[in-house]
Protein backbone atom coordinates (compact mmCIF):
# COMPACT_ATOMS: atom_id res chain seq x y z
CA UNK A 1 0.00 0.00 0.00
CA UNK A 2 1.55 3.54 -0.69
CA UNK A 3 1.25 6.19 1.49
CA UNK A 4 2.52 9.01 -0.73
CA UNK A 5 6.03 9.06 -0.32
CA UNK A 6 7.14 12.41 -1.15
CA UNK A 7 10.15 14.28 -3.12
CA UNK A 8 12.99 15.13 -1.28
CA UNK A 9 13.13 18.66 -3.17
CA UNK A 10 12.78 21.47 -1.22
CA UNK A 11 14.54 19.78 1.82
CA UNK A 12 16.74 23.10 3.52
CA UNK A 13 19.19 23.56 6.14
CA UNK A 14 19.45 26.58 7.93
CA UNK A 15 22.30 27.46 10.54
CA UNK A 16 21.99 29.67 13.62
CA UNK A 17 25.71 30.99 14.48
CA UNK A 18 26.65 30.21 18.30
CA UNK A 19 22.89 29.43 18.79
CA UNK A 20 22.12 33.11 18.80
CA UNK A 21 20.10 35.33 16.49
CA UNK A 22 17.77 34.32 13.43
CA UNK A 23 18.81 31.02 11.03
CA UNK A 24 20.31 31.84 7.96
CA UNK A 25 18.86 29.33 4.74
CA UNK A 26 22.10 27.63 3.18
CA UNK A 27 21.81 28.72 -0.55
CA UNK A 28 22.22 26.95 -3.47
CA UNK A 29 21.86 23.82 -1.63
CA UNK A 30 22.11 20.11 -3.82
CA UNK A 31 22.20 16.80 -3.09
CA UNK A 32 23.14 16.86 0.37
CA UNK A 33 22.61 13.46 3.35
CA UNK A 34 20.96 14.38 6.85
CA UNK A 35 23.08 13.02 9.83
CA UNK A 36 21.97 9.01 10.00
CA UNK A 37 20.78 8.54 13.04
CA UNK A 38 22.67 5.25 15.03
CA UNK A 39 23.12 2.90 17.77
CA UNK A 40 25.74 0.67 18.33
CA UNK A 41 24.36 -3.03 18.67
CA UNK A 42 25.81 -5.08 21.84
CA UNK A 43 25.67 -8.63 22.24
CA UNK A 44 24.70 -9.70 25.38
CA UNK A 45 23.91 -13.81 24.14
CA UNK A 46 24.48 -16.03 27.07
CA UNK A 47 26.33 -19.47 27.29
CA UNK A 48 22.71 -20.86 27.68
CA UNK A 49 20.64 -18.46 24.68
CA UNK A 50 19.79 -20.68 22.07
CA UNK A 51 20.06 -17.71 20.04
CA UNK A 52 21.56 -14.34 20.14
CA UNK A 53 20.54 -11.61 22.09
CA UNK A 54 21.50 -7.91 21.63
CA UNK A 55 20.86 -4.13 23.37
CA UNK A 56 21.82 -1.06 22.13
CA UNK A 57 23.90 1.66 23.31
CA UNK A 58 24.04 5.12 23.28
CA UNK A 59 22.16 7.52 20.57
CA UNK A 60 24.78 8.37 17.73
CA UNK A 61 24.99 10.80 14.96
CA UNK A 62 26.76 10.12 11.52
CA UNK A 63 27.88 13.78 9.86
CA UNK A 64 25.84 16.11 8.07
CA UNK A 65 27.04 16.13 4.95
CA UNK A 66 26.38 17.61 0.98
CA UNK A 67 27.32 19.35 -1.63
CA UNK A 68 26.11 23.39 -2.62
CA UNK A 69 26.58 25.09 -5.79
CA UNK A 70 29.58 27.35 -4.55
CA UNK A 71 29.50 31.35 -4.68
CA UNK A 72 32.65 32.02 -2.64
CA UNK A 73 30.88 35.70 -1.71
CA UNK A 74 27.14 34.90 -1.25
CA UNK A 75 26.72 35.59 2.48
CA UNK A 76 25.92 32.13 3.62
CA UNK A 77 28.87 29.88 2.04
CA UNK A 78 30.70 32.18 3.38
CA UNK A 79 29.70 31.69 6.71
CA UNK A 80 30.54 27.91 6.17
CA UNK A 81 34.06 28.89 5.57
CA UNK A 82 33.88 31.38 8.60
CA UNK A 83 32.26 28.48 10.37
CA UNK A 84 35.12 26.02 9.84
CA UNK A 85 37.82 28.97 10.42
CA UNK A 86 36.64 29.58 13.96
CA UNK A 87 35.53 25.93 14.72
CA UNK A 88 32.51 27.71 16.82
CA UNK A 89 29.97 25.72 17.52
CA UNK A 90 26.61 26.53 15.32
CA UNK A 91 23.18 24.63 15.52
CA UNK A 92 21.65 23.45 12.19
CA UNK A 93 18.32 22.99 11.31
CA UNK A 94 17.02 20.57 8.86
CA UNK A 95 13.27 21.17 7.50
CA UNK A 96 11.95 18.34 5.16
CA UNK A 97 9.34 19.00 3.01
CA UNK A 98 6.73 17.31 4.47
CA UNK A 99 4.35 20.06 5.32
CA UNK A 100 1.40 21.24 3.91
CA UNK A 101 1.36 22.37 0.17
CA UNK A 102 1.67 26.42 -0.26
CA UNK A 103 -0.60 28.58 -2.04
CA UNK A 104 1.59 28.05 -5.53
CA UNK A 105 1.81 24.53 -4.85
CA UNK A 106 5.29 24.29 -3.91
CA UNK A 107 6.33 24.75 0.12
CA UNK A 108 4.44 26.54 2.90
CA UNK A 109 6.55 29.19 4.86
CA UNK A 110 5.13 30.60 7.92
CA UNK A 111 4.57 34.24 9.06
CA UNK A 112 8.06 34.49 9.52
CA UNK A 113 9.50 33.18 6.31
CA UNK A 114 10.38 30.17 7.86
CA UNK A 115 9.85 26.61 6.04
CA UNK A 116 6.94 24.33 7.60
CA UNK A 117 7.86 20.51 7.59
CA UNK A 118 9.18 18.44 9.96
CA UNK A 119 12.70 19.67 11.71
CA UNK A 120 16.09 18.34 13.00
CA UNK A 121 18.19 20.85 15.37
CA UNK A 122 21.42 19.81 16.99
CA UNK A 123 24.28 21.53 17.50
CA UNK A 124 27.93 21.13 15.11
CA UNK A 125 31.03 21.89 13.85
CA UNK A 126 32.06 22.65 10.19
CA UNK A 127 34.86 19.63 9.34
CA UNK A 128 35.06 20.16 5.74
CA UNK A 129 34.30 22.74 3.00
CA UNK A 130 36.00 21.23 0.11
CA UNK A 131 35.70 23.11 -3.10
CA UNK A 132 35.67 21.66 -6.48
CA UNK A 133 36.12 23.46 -9.90
CA UNK A 134 35.91 21.44 -13.07
CA UNK A 135 36.30 22.85 -16.11
CA UNK A 136 32.80 22.24 -17.90
CA UNK A 137 30.75 22.13 -14.94
CA UNK A 138 29.72 24.70 -11.97
CA UNK A 139 31.82 25.82 -9.16
CA UNK A 140 30.62 23.16 -6.24
CA UNK A 141 31.50 22.48 -2.86
CA UNK A 142 31.66 19.54 -0.53
CA UNK A 143 30.87 20.03 2.94
CA UNK A 144 30.81 18.55 6.03
CA UNK A 145 29.13 19.19 9.93
CA UNK A 146 30.16 16.88 12.57
CA UNK A 147 26.68 16.86 14.75
CA UNK A 148 27.39 16.85 18.95
CA UNK A 149 25.37 16.30 21.57
CA UNK A 150 21.68 15.95 21.52
CA UNK A 151 19.30 16.32 18.41
CA UNK A 152 16.12 17.81 18.73
CA UNK A 153 12.83 16.62 16.11
CA UNK A 154 10.05 19.15 15.69
CA UNK A 155 6.75 17.16 14.16
CA UNK A 156 5.38 18.82 11.34
CA UNK A 157 2.65 20.37 13.14
CA UNK A 158 4.44 21.85 15.25
CA UNK A 159 7.14 23.38 13.73
CA UNK B 1 18.51 41.05 -16.47
CA UNK B 2 18.52 37.25 -16.51
CA UNK B 3 22.09 34.86 -14.90
CA UNK B 4 23.75 32.90 -16.94
CA UNK B 5 25.86 30.42 -15.36
CA UNK B 6 26.99 29.25 -18.57
CA UNK B 7 26.08 29.86 -22.81
CA UNK B 8 28.61 27.47 -24.86
CA UNK B 9 27.98 26.08 -28.43
CA UNK B 10 27.39 22.48 -28.30
CA UNK B 11 29.46 22.28 -31.38
CA UNK B 12 30.80 24.26 -34.68
CA UNK B 13 29.04 25.82 -36.99
CA UNK B 14 28.76 23.33 -39.88
CA UNK B 15 27.30 23.15 -43.59
CA UNK B 16 23.44 21.89 -43.54
CA UNK B 17 23.00 21.94 -47.22
CA UNK B 18 21.50 24.33 -49.24
CA UNK B 19 17.53 25.97 -48.48
CA UNK B 20 14.82 26.10 -50.60
CA UNK B 21 16.12 29.11 -52.32
CA UNK B 22 19.51 27.40 -53.10
CA UNK B 23 21.35 29.46 -50.49
CA UNK B 24 24.01 27.91 -48.24
CA UNK B 25 22.98 26.98 -44.96
CA UNK B 26 25.87 27.09 -41.86
CA UNK B 27 24.38 25.97 -38.31
CA UNK B 28 25.14 25.27 -34.75
CA UNK B 29 23.28 24.89 -31.49
CA UNK B 30 23.76 26.59 -28.13
CA UNK B 31 22.64 25.46 -24.72
CA UNK B 32 21.98 28.16 -21.79
CA UNK B 33 22.40 26.94 -17.99
CA UNK B 34 20.96 30.29 -16.65
CA UNK B 35 18.39 31.53 -14.28
CA UNK B 36 14.56 31.16 -15.17
CA UNK B 37 13.08 33.32 -17.75
CA UNK B 38 10.46 34.10 -19.92
CA UNK B 39 12.99 35.70 -22.52
CA UNK B 40 15.51 33.23 -23.51
CA UNK B 41 15.19 34.15 -27.39
CA UNK B 42 15.66 38.17 -26.81
CA UNK B 43 18.31 37.35 -24.37
CA UNK B 44 20.18 36.09 -27.47
CA UNK B 45 18.89 38.56 -29.85
CA UNK B 46 20.25 40.88 -27.67
CA UNK B 47 24.11 39.22 -27.30
CA UNK B 48 24.01 39.35 -30.80
CA UNK B 49 23.35 42.89 -32.08
CA UNK B 50 25.25 44.18 -28.74
CA UNK B 51 28.12 41.90 -30.52
CA UNK B 52 27.39 43.43 -33.50
CA UNK B 53 26.22 40.13 -35.56
CA UNK B 54 23.39 41.19 -37.34
CA UNK B 55 20.56 43.58 -36.67
CA UNK B 56 16.87 42.63 -35.05
CA UNK B 57 14.98 46.35 -35.18
CA UNK B 58 16.95 48.45 -37.25
CA UNK B 59 15.20 51.97 -38.42
CA UNK B 60 15.23 50.73 -42.07
CA UNK B 61 13.68 47.30 -41.99
CA UNK B 62 15.77 46.28 -44.87
CA UNK B 63 18.76 46.16 -42.93
CA UNK B 64 17.49 43.53 -40.90
CA UNK B 65 19.06 40.38 -41.00
CA UNK B 66 18.41 38.32 -37.55
CA UNK B 67 15.00 36.38 -37.71
CA UNK B 68 13.51 34.76 -34.32
CA UNK B 69 11.19 31.28 -34.89
CA UNK B 70 9.76 29.64 -37.41
CA UNK B 71 7.18 32.32 -38.31
CA UNK B 72 9.16 34.77 -38.82
CA UNK B 73 9.38 35.58 -42.98
CA UNK B 74 13.16 35.45 -43.61
CA UNK B 75 13.72 37.50 -47.39
CA UNK B 76 13.59 34.54 -50.38
CA UNK B 77 16.68 36.44 -51.36
CA UNK B 78 20.01 37.53 -50.34
CA UNK B 79 21.38 37.06 -46.83
CA UNK B 80 23.48 36.27 -44.86
CA UNK B 81 20.25 36.33 -42.52
CA UNK B 82 20.52 34.62 -39.07
CA UNK B 83 17.42 32.53 -37.79
CA UNK B 84 17.42 31.59 -33.86
CA UNK B 85 14.43 28.99 -32.54
CA UNK B 86 14.28 27.62 -29.52
CA UNK B 87 14.50 23.98 -29.33
CA UNK B 88 13.77 23.01 -25.75
CA UNK B 89 16.67 21.91 -24.29
CA UNK B 90 17.05 19.18 -21.52
CA UNK B 91 16.44 19.04 -17.84
CA UNK B 92 16.92 21.58 -15.31
CA UNK B 93 19.35 21.61 -13.00
CA UNK B 94 17.61 22.05 -9.61
CA UNK B 95 18.53 22.54 -6.09
CA UNK B 96 16.57 22.63 -3.26
CA UNK B 97 16.42 26.41 -2.66
CA UNK B 98 13.81 26.49 -5.66
CA UNK B 99 11.49 24.51 -6.86
CA UNK B 100 8.59 26.38 -9.05
CA UNK B 101 10.87 27.91 -11.22
CA UNK B 102 13.68 25.87 -11.36
CA UNK B 103 16.82 27.24 -10.28
CA UNK B 104 18.83 26.69 -13.92
CA UNK B 105 17.00 25.57 -16.91
CA UNK B 106 18.97 24.32 -19.39
CA UNK B 107 17.65 25.49 -22.61
CA UNK B 108 18.73 25.10 -26.11
CA UNK B 109 18.09 26.96 -29.66
CA UNK B 110 19.27 26.08 -33.01
CA UNK B 111 21.02 29.07 -35.39
CA UNK B 112 20.88 28.88 -39.08
CA UNK B 113 22.64 31.22 -41.26
CA UNK B 114 21.53 31.25 -45.09
CA UNK B 115 23.33 33.28 -47.63
CA UNK B 116 24.11 32.84 -51.40
CA UNK B 117 27.57 33.07 -50.18
CA UNK B 118 28.72 29.87 -48.68
CA UNK B 119 32.02 31.59 -46.53
CA UNK B 120 29.16 34.57 -45.96
CA UNK B 121 27.29 32.29 -43.94
CA UNK B 122 29.90 30.60 -42.44
CA UNK B 123 31.11 34.10 -41.29
CA UNK B 124 28.26 35.19 -39.95
CA UNK B 125 28.05 31.77 -37.79
CA UNK B 126 31.23 31.92 -36.53
CA UNK B 127 30.62 35.51 -35.32
CA UNK B 128 27.03 34.26 -33.23
CA UNK B 129 29.24 31.17 -32.22
CA UNK B 130 31.50 33.74 -30.32
CA UNK B 131 29.01 35.91 -28.27
CA UNK B 132 27.30 32.57 -27.62
CA UNK B 133 30.39 31.78 -25.42
CA UNK B 134 29.74 33.32 -21.26
CA UNK B 135 29.87 32.29 -17.98
CA UNK B 136 28.59 33.33 -15.35
CA UNK B 137 27.29 36.66 -16.22
CA UNK B 138 23.81 38.62 -16.28
CA UNK B 139 22.24 39.01 -19.49
CA UNK B 140 19.96 42.15 -20.52
CA UNK B 141 16.89 41.00 -22.91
Amino acid sequence: MSENAISAQGTLIAVQELGVGEFFTLGELRDFTPPPLMRNPIETTAHNDIEEHFIVGIRRKGELQGQIGYRPSLESHARLVEAWRTGSRDIYRITYPDGPPGPDGARAYDDDGEPIGTQWLFSGFVTNVGPSAPVDDGLVADFTVRPTNTMTFIDAVEA
Amino acid sequence: MTWYQKLTALQEPFDVGLDDNGRAQVSFNVMATKASSDTFLQELISLLVDGSVGEFAPADPDDRNIFVSSKDQIPAEGGPFLSLTATGGAAPVNIHNDINPPAYPRQTAQIIVRSPDFLDALGMAQAARAVFELRSKDVTP
